[in-house]
């Protein structure tokens, strides 16, 4: 079988990595400038204890802020030290194993990944296909294109147990790894291995592209997350020697990667441990901002939630092995930003259920003070932290993305929780194909908030038709708004395959 | 791309909706989710016919005049009807005002009479203009779509409608503001000497009109620095820009120089408005601004009214979201620059000064702002009939609150001098006598009841008279000097007189005494 001629990932880039248009470095270290004394201005106000309404509201309104502030100031402090690489040619003729973990994904989805990642040039390119699936059909389509084709007696250690076991059937001394979904640049080799000409460097990292934005909902709201992350995140984090694998698209060195003995096998989430791991050992990360593969973002909410909850529990049972690590303070803190970004739907959890207690008649965090008084500290230091997101995110990061992510707060509580709890996780493929029906279930924590929040919305203004009942309500409407939004493509009818082939160009 | 389906068949019923649906893709793009940029515009024709139609309806919506006169008002009636030196030495020595608006109304006046019809008629012209020069400008930064939505809120913009039946300046500070943008951007995109006499009159005559037409002035002037900056910097200096913008700008210095030293001599004239309109001028503070942005969009409403849109800035939070990603074109920005930037001004100034951050100042903003809402419909709703529902939505709205507005007998801004004159003039026989709070009700009286005898409170002396009869009429009374004055006098005439009746209208009492 071969892939559609209008297969998404061979459409036009759709993203500029890189703003050509000013330097994302510059201009937020001047808004970083206005941002810490608008943040001190607001937490100076916020902390004095006449601001306290209930108390135990209070303290848990603080808890909430100062963990947005935390990672507001991580943040800013990561896009202030961007470093921007160029693509660097290999100075020597070497060989790359290219690996390719395929466990029960389509065959017709492997076949372009497979296909490109043949071509790719500047090395002598073994390509394997590492089948935890164990499928005739991928040991055909390997045979067809005429690579490796690799499979083990058991699925230990899923994705990294694969990949580890291959490891021992290869030879070259670098490693390309590609998931099942993401077609590689045929320049990928020559845009990164140069760079493996410092003995130092431990892997190469590029960005993890969703092609398939333009025909999903989840999809174009998922890249968007991701394109804030694999823009001035990511370029913020190469500044700071502090890039974490991610599991894709990515150049490892065979050495650095045995030094460690492979992936680890006890997380769901072994690129971010692995990367731990070999920043402990003194290796050092490189990050190349250019789109040097395109890949499929999950097309369906059910695909994103299963996603989102893998790296949540795998990135929050990282937290105590950052905190353990031997590592540099400004590493040790970027994985632990990294890490504790998955409690942020708590904060979500928190702003909802503030209205909904002062709609119900309870009380409120904040006592003694009108809302122009709050406005007049809050939203400076709001709009400064927003322009922040907006400008570093160079427009890529949408409403429907902050939505999205909002709208699975319930996802980091979850996983929260069973982290805690220490329940045990299994690693789930995130599907590369969308759902034929609508995906209420997925979605139904957040349809049980705005429930709440409509209900109580009603309740209040039926029992206090004033102001402050106005206020929170409005509040309600916002997160109802921003729930609704996240949840939308659960609820509306999958859209049809396209059927116009695509523009086909680079 | 014209996507809309033909219906089978040929029925009346099918034509109809035929014709419905040519209409609404034609208006509002074409069904389906085509990119933006590839949809077709609404053809000439149709926007013309459109434009026409909504208009007319916002001339009607104008000339629905449910108020009288107020003070203010009255002070421009009264300087209209002086000779022409005398209302120059008046505005000279007794007004805020630059004298263009006063001009037109003195010949107005000559030429039409002194009915309230002939006095608003300036503002109804310029109020109703700012329809079509707002399509016009929404035209030429977007498209013929986005004008005939931007001229539909226009038309039933509550604050706009106010203002165009108001006989003051502030129809005037609209028109020639929206007027100086568009020759501005014409001027900019062809840099003719037809276009260049157009954007200097349009300028000349929102200075001339109103000093707070300096604000956009100057960030017109910063527009086209920064234009003829970068052009210079990418080597594409045009010659015809450059000359024609030093031009004008001499013409602006040379306007400036006479029209300064007016200024300075009023504002050491005067010490502020007669009375004040109560909600504004308690102080500047964040429940100002955003009483004053409710009212900027949504109209005049009671306190209750705007206490509770006030309590809805939540929402201004869900805005701000929404617009992560928007990627700001560069007409966007423009307008966004041109109408945020007076509004800052104006708030930097109004910390010196808080009886400035009051909405009638930055009127000019209204149109911008609705363009902007405008844009905002056009640009991110992709389907057609959720476009249609959005706009409509928005117009209804609109509508709803023009209707509470020019209806609502709690409105702070309505002050029925008119009616409470009625009132007196039904029951005040030849020997009656109206005395006044605050002193500037005079011009009132001099417009509404120019044969009976006045006179101002403070002036009353408290004795019997039989078959005299006194009324006082009172406004302003939230003003604690006005209230004040008015008590004490009160009181006093109530010890000496029988007091027949007390009449309360809208923000205006009369006490009838015997």
């Amino acid at each position: 079988m071969s892939s559609q001629p209008w297969d998404v990932r061979l459409r036009k880039l759709n993203w500029e990595p890189v703003p050509s248009r000013y330097s994302v470095r510059h201009r937020v270290r001047l808004l970083i400038i206005l941002g810490i004394p608008l943040a001190v201005w607001y937490f100076g106000w916020l902390l004095n204890p006449d601001r306290i309404g209930s108390p135990v509201l209070y303290a848990i309104l603080i808890s909430a802020e100062v963990f947005n502030l935390s990672q507001a100031l991580g943040f800013w402090w990561t896009c202030a030290n961007e470093r921007v690489r160029e693509k660097r040619p290999p100075t020597e003729w070497t060989a790359v194993d290219v690996f390719v973990p395929v466990y029960k994904e389509p065959p017709d989805i492997v076949d372009l990944t497979v296909a490109a990642a043949k071509g790719i040039r500047g090395a002598e390119v073994r390509v394997h296909v590492l089948d935890d699936g164990k499928d005739p059909a991928m040991a055909e389509l390997a045979a067809r294109h005429g690579v490796n084709y690799i499979t083990r007696p058991d699925n230990k250690g899923a994705k990294a147990g694969n990949i580890n076991h291959a490891l021992g059937k290869t030879n070259a001394p670098f490693i390309a790894v590609f998931d099942s979904d993401h077609v590689a640049d045929a320049g990928f080799l020559e845009a990164t291995l140069g760079w493996m000409d410092d003995p130092k460097v431990a892997f190469v990292q590029t960005p993890q592209y969703y092609a398939n934005t333009d025909t999903s909902r989840i999809a174009a709201a998922s890249w968007a997350q991701q394109a804030l992350f694999f823009g001035a995140i990511a370029r913020g984090k190469d500044g700071l020697g502090a890039v974490f694998c991610c599991g894709t698209n990515v150049l490892f060195r065979r050495a650095a990667f045995e030094s460690v003995g492979g992936f680890p096998t006890n997380s769901l989430t072994e690129d971010f441990e692995l990367s731990i791991h070999l920043h402990e050992r003194g290796w050092s990360s490189v990050y190349i901002p250019d789109v040097l593969a395109r890949g499929l973002g999950p097309e369906d909410t059910a695909s994103y939630v299963s996603q989102q909850q893998r790296w949540a529990r795998g990135c929050l049972s990282g937290v105590p092995r950052a905190l353990r690590a031997k590592l540099p303070l400004k590493l040790k803190l970027q994985y632990l930003l990294s890490g504790v970004y998955f409690l942020s739907g708590w904060t979500v959890l928190i702003y909802m259920s503030f209205p909904v207690i002062r709609l119900l008649g309870g009380g409120q965090p904040i006592g003694g003070i009108d809302a122009p008084e709050f406005l007049l500290h809050f939203a400076p230091y709001y709009i400064c932290a927003l322009s922040m997101a907006a400008l570093a995110g160079a427009g890529s990061y949408t409403f429907s993305a902050f939505a999205l992510s909002a709208a699975n707060f319930w996802i980091h509580v979850l996983s929260t929780i069973y982290t805690v709890m220490r329940k045990s996780g299994s690693f789930v493929v995130t599907p590369k194909k969308g759902a034929a029906a609508r995906q209420p279930q997925a979605v139904m924590p957040a349809l049980v908030a705005v429930a709440i929040l409509v209900l109580a919305s009603i309740y209040g203004l039926v029992r206090h038709p004033n102001a402050s009942t106005i206020n929170n309500v409005s509040f309600a409407a916002l997160h109802v708004s921003i729930l609704m939004t996240g949840c939308w493509a659960a609820l509306e009818k999958p859209r049809a395959p396209a059927l116009e082939p695509a523009e086909v160009g680079a | 791309v014209h996507t809309v389906k033909p219906l089978e068949g040929n029925s009346p019923r099918a034509l109809l909706q035929r014709l419905r649906s040519t209409r609404e893709a034609e208006l509002f793009g074409p069904r389906g989710r085509l990119p933006r940029r590839g949809e077709p515009d609404t053809s000439h024709r149709t926007a013309l016919l459109v434009l026409a139609a909504i208009t007319v309806v916002g001339l009607g919506l104008r000339l629905a005049v449910p108020r009288g006169i107020w003070l203010d008002e009255a002070i421009s009636i009264h300087q209209a009807h002086l000779s022409l030196h005398d209302m120059f030495r008046n505005l000279y020595f007794g007004d805020r005002h630059p004298p263009l608006h006063h001009l037109v109304l003195w010949a107005d006046v000559r030429i039409f009479g002194n009915s309230e019809f002939a006095l608003r008629l300036p503002s109804f012209v310029a109020g109703t203009l700012v329809i079509p020069s707002l399509y016009e400008l929404g035209r030429e930064l977007y498209d013929r779509r986005t004008g005939l939505i931007a001229a539909a809120f226009a038309a039933a913009s509550p604050l706009l409608v106010w203002y165009s039946q108001e006989v003051r300046m502030y129809a005037f500070v609209t028109l020639f503001g929206v007027l100086a943008l568009l020759t501005q951007l014409r001027v900019i995109r062809k840099p003719s000497m037809v276009n260049w006499a157009c954007y200097i009159l349009a300028t000349a005559a929102l200075l001339w009109s109103n000093y707070f037409g300096l604000l956009l002035i100057a960030v017109q002037q910063v527009i086209f620095i920064v234009v003829l900056v970068q052009r210079w910097q990418r080597g594409e200096l045009d010659r015809g820009l450059a000359l024609g913008y030093a031009y004008s700008a001499a013409i602006l210095v040379l306007q400036l120089v006479p029209l300064l030293r007016f200024a300075h001599n009023q504002f050491n004239s005067t010490h502020g408005a007669a009375g004040s309109p109560k909600g504004t001028y308690d102080g500047l503070s964040f429940y100002a601004v955003l009483s004053n942005m409710a009212w900027a969009l949504w109209g005049y409403h009671t306190d209750r009214t705007t206490e509770l849109l006030a309590a809805m800035w939540p929402l201004l939070m869900l805005l701000s979201l929404l617009l992560l990603g928007r990627g700001g074109s560069r007409q966007t920005m423009l307008l966004g620059v041109a109408a945020l930037v007076p509004l800052v001004l104006l708030l930097i100034v109004s910390v010196y000064d808080n009886t400035l951050f009051e909405v009638r100042y930055f009127l000019i903003v209204v149109p911008l702002l609705l363009l902007l809402i405008a844009r905002l419909v056009t640009g991110w709703i992709r389907k057609p009939r959720a476009r249609l529902l959005a706009a409509g939505a928005f117009t209804l709205l609109l509508l709803v609150g023009l209707a509470d507005q020019q209806l609502n007998k709690g409105n702070p801004r309505l002050f029925d001098f008119r009616g409470a004159i009625n009132e007196i003039k039904a029951d005040a026989g030849p020997n009656a006598v109206i005395a006044y709070e605050p002193p500037d009700m005079r011009y009132v009286l001099e417009y509404y009841a120019p044969h009976i005898k006045r006179q101002p409170l403070s002036a009353v002396v408290p004795k019997r008279r039989e078959g005299n009869p006194l009324f006082v009429l009172a406004s302003f009374q939230d003003n604690k000097q006005f209230f004040n004055e008015t008590n004490r006098k009160i009181g006093q005439l109530d010890f000496f007189r029988p007091l027949v009746r007390k009449i309360k209208k809208p923000q205006t009492i009369v006490w009838e005494f015997r």
